[in-house]
């Protein structure tokens, strides 16, 4: 059971780092390297607001998610200037990988952040024989809250539907009427705020770096992958799916854990091409 | 015209022969500068290694007014990449080739002291490693190790868990590498010379970014837990540790460095730990570096800049008993056996190329001034080779 629930935690850190990736891409159709580097940027955001001035954490997580959906908004437009160009989009944004990565460790510095510890959150909660730390229980919350927020927005409203039109047919979408453009400024605002605070809240087990534009993007990828591309739900399964996985082979094979995560998603992307949910970009 | 030419061809060649002969000559007297190539990274994860060997290695060669041997000593700084070794030996071949260099510092990290051992051993250039090494890069091999080999250098922290604190069993915690593995090696051999057992050894994969997994696995029969992870990860996992309430004490190869230490320390108070460098050292060479070191930063030193410290003055001491050869049979000639006042303590060198030196046994505390300190409490001394 221990195992279970070290599964069920690390899959909502992998949900929090992967919804606002597989919402961009199934959005916009384009693959927004720099995802990690946002996340990146909430993680060093929230460690200045909560941990060395002293604002309550969910001030600071809010916070850096507005500063992430700032930067959703400049990397929106970087992505508008090359319209219709995937192979220079993706360029792009690994470029953007390096320049945010050496902006944070001008600002920052290169030693790592040490996960946040934040009054409230320390110690574990005990069921029978399972410990659960506290700080887990928090990152679930926010993340299944996030998961259940976004599935809203997404097929329950009218927004949602012009992103699920966008998704299936981009010129229809646009001779309706719709101001598509519009539309995807608000999902990649969206997505990246959405990074910004899963980078707040994931520093408490993950603190902050300068490599977590590339840590966060892979296993990122790998939900996104696993989940299927645009689907709330995919995401939230594959990164349980990934997390409960991870954990039972680290707990049972650990010498084969660190590729159980790649022949998942080989095994998925044989199976099943298009990932979990079955959704085509 | 033809044999006039042909003499005249002649001549020129044997005039250049001989001045070759002449600059090859020359090269076995005393060299007018010696060029040191000093490989840690700059850029990346790991960028905060170059700067800070650099402080040490300057503040050496100030103190020494940049002169060794009768040569004057030029620092020629290399970008080491982390993540590509190829990239690293591409660097380390231009300083050699273009820049000139006679002894190459570092790398600082093994998988990039390997691919580039084989060349500088080819070319006959020394490599000074300053934070540890596999010692099959010595002997037949360039290298000299400092402050002694992987395999050796945590042996104090087993030694102590068995004779003073009377642990029987421990278990383990290290990164799926080749250091890791190595230092880990190194305690659990020296505690079951001892007579104790290994009840249980975890080793984290490198990319790992969770380490819940590795507490609550963890055998909770065992007296101690022995660890070694660098410091972004061992505080991930002692905030873990500490969520959980597992109350096995910990025993940590290196502690935890600062800055990491400064965030984390309230969680380590009272904690053992096994330092190679430790700035509350109580030597003569200790008190003039970290002295110098406060003068020009105003702050105290951490292990890297020690040892790079630590390290051009062995050079130097070296360079200046062989009149400033630096061939690798000259460099172990000086050292060997020489008896060397260094940072931490008495050390030496063998006719292999590696070091032996102390080890200190310390105590997490948090000081008067609210700084968390690794407070010594043994020293073992003559550990590495």
């Amino acid at each position: 059971m221990q195992v279970v629930a070290n599964g069920v935690a690390l899959g909502a850190v992998l949900f929090l780092m992967g919804s606002g990736l597989a919402l961009l891409l199934g959005a916009m159709g384009v693959l927004n390297l720099a995802h990690g580097a946002v996340y990146m940027v909430g993680a060093y955001t929230t460690w200045t607001l909560a941990i060395s001035q002293g604002w309550p954490l969910v001030g600071a997580v809010l916070a850096a998610g507005a500063v992430c959906a700032v930067l959703g908004v400049i990397l929106e437009r970087l992505f508008r200037v090359i319209p219709g160009r995937p192979n220079e989009q993706i360029l792009m944004s690994f470029g953007l990988i390096y320049v945010l990565g050496n902006l944070a460790q001008l600002v920052w510095g290169p030693v790592a952040k040490s996960p946040f510890q934040v009054a409230g959150l320390q110690g574990a909660v005990q069921v029978g024989d399972v410990a659960i730390p506290a700080n887990r229980l928090a990152i679930a919350a926010v993340g299944f809250a996030i998961a259940l927020l976004l599935w809203l927005v997404q097929d329950r409203t009218r927004v949602g539907a012009m992103v699920r039109a966008g998704m299936d047919d981009a010129e229809m979408t646009r001779a309706l009427g719709i101001n598509l453009d519009r539309v995807v400024l608000a999902v990649f605002v969206l997505g990246s705020a959405v990074a910004g605070i899963a980078g707040g809240i994931g520093g408490l087990v993950l603190g902050a770096s300068t490599n977590q534009p590339m840590d966060v993007l892979l296993l990122a990828l790998i939900v996104v992958v696993v989940g299927g591309i645009g689907s709330v739900p995919g995401t939230l399964v594959a990164s349980l799916m990934i997390g409960l996985l991870d954990a039972f082979s680290r707990y049972q094979f650990p010498e084969m854990s660190s590729v159980m995560l790649y022949l998942l998603m080989v095994a998925v992307l044989v199976a099943r091409p298009t990932g979990l949910s079955g959704r085509v970009a | 015209m033809a044999r006039r030419l042909a003499v005249a061809t002649s001549v020129l060649a044997l005039t250049f022969t001989a001045a070759c002969a002449t600059s090859e000559a020359g090269s076995d007297s005393k060299p007018d500068e010696v060029v040191i190539g000093l490989v840690a990274p700059s850029s990346g994860f790991a960028a905060n290694y170059g700067p800070e060997a650099e402080q040490g290695f300057e503040l050496a060669l100030a103190a020494a007014k940049e002169q060794a041997g009768g040569a004057s000593i030029k620092l020629v700084k290399v970008d080491e990449d982390v993540l590509d070794s190829s990239q690293t030996l591409e660097r380390v071949k231009k300083v050699v080739e273009s820049d000139g260099a006679d002894i190459v510092v570092g790398p600082i990290f093994g998988s990039n002291q390997q691919a580039v051992s084989a060349y500088l051993t080819q070319a006959g250039v020394p490599m000074f490693t300053m934070l540890g090494g596999d010692e099959t890069l010595a002997g037949e091999n360039s290298a000299f190790i400092w402050p002694g080999a992987d395999t050796l250098t945590a042996g104090p922290l087993g030694t102590y868990a068995a004779e003073e604190l009377g642990y029987d069993t421990i278990a383990t915690l290290a990164p799926d590498y080749a250091y890791g593995k190595n230092a880990i090696q190194g305690a659990t051999d020296a505690f079951e010379a001892a007579g104790g057992s290994v009840a249980q050894q975890q080793w984290v994969p490198l990319g790992t970014t969770d380490m819940l997994q590795y507490a609550t696995a963890l055998d909770k029969d065992v007296d101690a837990l022995v660890m070694w992870l660098v410091p972004a990860d061992a505080a991930a996992f002692v905030r873990e540790y500490r969520n959980l309430e597992i109350k096995v004490p910990l025993l940590m190869f290196q502690g935890v460095f600062d800055p990491t230490y400064q965030e984390i320390g309230g969680d380590l108070i009272g904690e053992i730990g096994l330092n190679e460098y430790n700035h509350l050292l109580d030597n003569d060479a200790n008190a003039e570096f970290t002295s110098a070191y406060e003068d020009e930063y105003g702050d105290v030193p951490n292990q890297t800049t020690a040892f790079a410290y630590a390290v051009a003055n062995i050079i130097i001491t070296a360079l200046n008993d062989n009149d400033g050869d630096t061939s690798v049979e000259a460099l172990r000639g000086a050292l060997d056996g020489q008896e060397l006042d260094t940072v931490i303590g008495a050390a030496s060198y063998d006719v292999d190329g590696v070091a032996a030196s102390g080890r200190t046994v310390v105590k997490s505390v948090k000081g008067d001034d609210g700084r968390f300190e690794w407070e010594p409490v043994k020293t073992y001394e003559n550990i590495g080779h």
